[in-house]
């Protein structure tokens, strides 16, 4: 075998100058023609290896129908949620799509008078909140900390950037995912009421739909 | 070791063997590679277009983190393009956060109006709906894997942006000796053999790091002059890498996020109120046979869903109609003290009135109270 000639070594390293520019023009056309000039590529189907799920144990069964609620009475719920996420990710929980029914024209508004709060921690389950060890280092509540109305909850606190008590995932474990305990409580507080105004609110009903959010956190971090 | 054993290992491994033709192939065409890319991802900003690194891989599988977006501003005159990436602008999540800037698609339009967007890898839409004043650009050209040493540099991967640059300067240098090679066989070849044009320079982009200016014999260049020419050489190579710095800084600055987003919700909540409120139960206890002096009565009280707000004891004279309070008490056990001794002797009556923290009142069962001296 011989050394490469000198025409060689002269055509080989110019024949990489065209070939490199050609390259970088192809790469830019063709990922900005699949990226930016296709209506319908939004196809679900094609999951990458940058992923994000969150899912929760309720199996769709609501965490509160509770019926004849009666002034200062409370009670607890805990739903586990599950982040799939591939990304170190921010859920937060929030409230939305309030509904309410009265019986009569009022102004005392049941919504104003049902607390919801919620606290982080591990263990326990939808069914079941035993064995839920709560984790003090963490924020409470669905917007701001602790228990506020639901009303005001669904007003100021209905979307992610509202939301309340932050978990902070890692993104390290996809395969079994990230578990958070959430218990949450509810009280029927009437204080401040006088007696006619709750008496009014007999046979109103609230309801709420509690949401978890995930957002992929990508913060330069400082 | 025999002597066509030695003349093949020079063929493939020495200064003209393969190995450096073929790593000087590579390492040129690396470089080129970069800098047409950079360039491409830097020359649209002269004319208005905004630049972008994407920092996650919600756009997946078209956009990766690491990609250079261009965007261009929106015709006022045209409409929101649905369908198409673009780039907006979320407001700041909490009090600490910063405003963010998305790239994700638009997949609807609202009838009032707002837009949903999704990132193309998402499970779901986005939450928050889009307006129109929150777009910055649409998508235009998406320049590959160029922003990568900005996103490192912004997300503190060190260890990564340091090897890159490390091999981009290996690359640089295998350049420099492999084009000195062919220029030394260049000027031993002498002008009529190796190049049949003698005035035309063998070109190369990468020039400036070839040692020797290409036709002249290194003899034939004085001290001084290559002295001149070698600090032009440094400070070339040093504007360069300064210019290269400066691209992965400011990138590091401009990052896009196409953000992840999913979510779970618990629907179906109720909470209905009692139609009315549970009645307590209440007991006012015996006093006994007789009492004198001050003596105490208790009465029992419950409601278990509200509980018990207050308990008030009252008697009453036998056959009369006003009863009045002994007192009223909030705190388990409900008991009053009453001083019998400015009371006739005689039967009275007693009883105890319950109100539940809802608000319902429950009266408990008469008791006689026979006060004696």
């Amino acid at each position: 075998m011989k050394t490469p000639s000198l025409r060689m070594r002269r055509t080989v390293s110019l024949s990489a100058v065209p070939l490199a520019v050609l390259l970088a023009g192809g790469l830019v056309w063709q990922g900005s023609q699949a990226a930016f000039t296709d209506d319908t590529s939004n196809d679900n189907n094609v999951w990458s290896a940058g992923s994000m799920d969150l899912i929760d144990d309720d199996n769709g069964v609501a965490a509160f129908n509770i019926y004849s609620i009666v002034p200062t009475q409370r009670g607890q719920r805990c739903i586990v949620v599950t982040s799939y996420a591939n990304h170190p990710s921010e859920v937060r929980p929030y409230v939305r799509n309030l509904t309410s029914t009265k019986n009569e024209p009022t102004d005392t508004a049941l919504e104003d008078h049902l607390f919801l709060d919620l606290v982080q921690g591990d263990g326990g389950s939808f069914g079941d909140c035993e064995g839920f060890a709560a984790d003090a280092a963490t924020a409470t509540g669905f917007g701001a900390a602790g228990r506020q109305p639901i009303s005001v909850l669904n007003r100021d606190h209905s979307s992610f950037d509202s939301g309340g008590a932050v978990w902070q995932t890692t993104g390290d474990i996809q395969t079994t995912g990230e578990k958070r305990t959430y218990k949450i409580t509810w009280e029927f507080d009437t204080d401040g009421l006088t007696q006619e105004q709750v008496n009014s609110l007999q046979k109103g009903t609230v309801g709420a739909e509690l949401v978890w959010e995930i957002h992929s956190s990508d913060h330069p971090n400082p | 070791m025999p002597a066509s054993a030695v003349e093949w290992f020079r063929t493939i491994f020495g200064a003209e063997g393969w190995v450096l033709l073929i790593a000087g192939f590579v390492s040129r065409f690396y470089l080129i590679l970069t800098v047409s890319l950079a360039l491409i991802g830097v020359l649209p900003l002269l004319w208005g277009w905004h630049g972008t690194v994407v920092q996650s891989g919600s756009m997946e599988p078209h956009i990766t983190a690491g990609d250079v977006v261009l965007t261009q501003s929106l015709d006022p005159d045209k409409p929101v393009p649905v369908g198409r990436v673009v780039q907006f602008l979320v407001p700041a999540s909490g009090p600490a956060a910063e405003q963010e800037t998305w790239l994700h698609r638009i997949v609807a339009d609202n009838l009032d109006g707002t837009f949903v967007t999704a990132g193309d890898a998402n499970p779901q839409a986005d939450s928050a709906p889009l307006i129109r004043e929150q777009i910055t650009g649409q998508g235009r050209l998406l320049v590959p894997m160029i922003g990568l040493p900005g996103l490192w540099l912004a997300t503190g991967e060190l260890a990564l942006l340091a090897a890159w640059t490390g091999l981009s300067a290996l690359a640089v240098v295998v350049v420099r000796v492999e084009g000195r090679v062919v220029a030394v066989a260049e000027a031993d070849a002498g002008p009529d053999q190796a190049d049949p044009l003698p005035d035309e320079e063998p070109y190369s982009p990468l020039a400036v790091f070839d040692d020797d200016a290409p036709g002249i014999p290194p003899s034939e260049i004085d001290g001084e002059a290559r002295m001149r020419a070698l600090l032009l050489r440094l400070a070339v190579v040093v504007g360069v890498a300064a210019i290269l710095a400066a691209l992965v800084a400011a990138s590091a600055s401009v990052l896009s996020s196409a953000a992840f987003t999913a979510s779970t919700s618990n629907t179906g909540n109720s909470f209905t109120v009692a139609s009315e409120w549970p009645v307590p139960s209440v007991t006012l206890q015996d006093s006994g046979p007789a009492v004198e002096g001050r003596i105490t009565l208790s009465a029992d009280a419950a409601e278990p869903r509200s509980g018990i707000r207050s308990v008030s004891i009252e008697y009453a004279e036998t056959g009369g109609t006003v009863w009045t309070t002994v007192c009223t008490t909030t705190t388990a056990p409900y008991s009053c003290v009453l001083d019998t001794s400015g009371a006739p002797e005689g039967v009275y009556r007693g009883r105890a009135i319950a109100r539940s923290n809802a608000g319902a009142t429950a009266v408990s069962e008469e008791v006689e109270v026979r006060i004696t001296r």
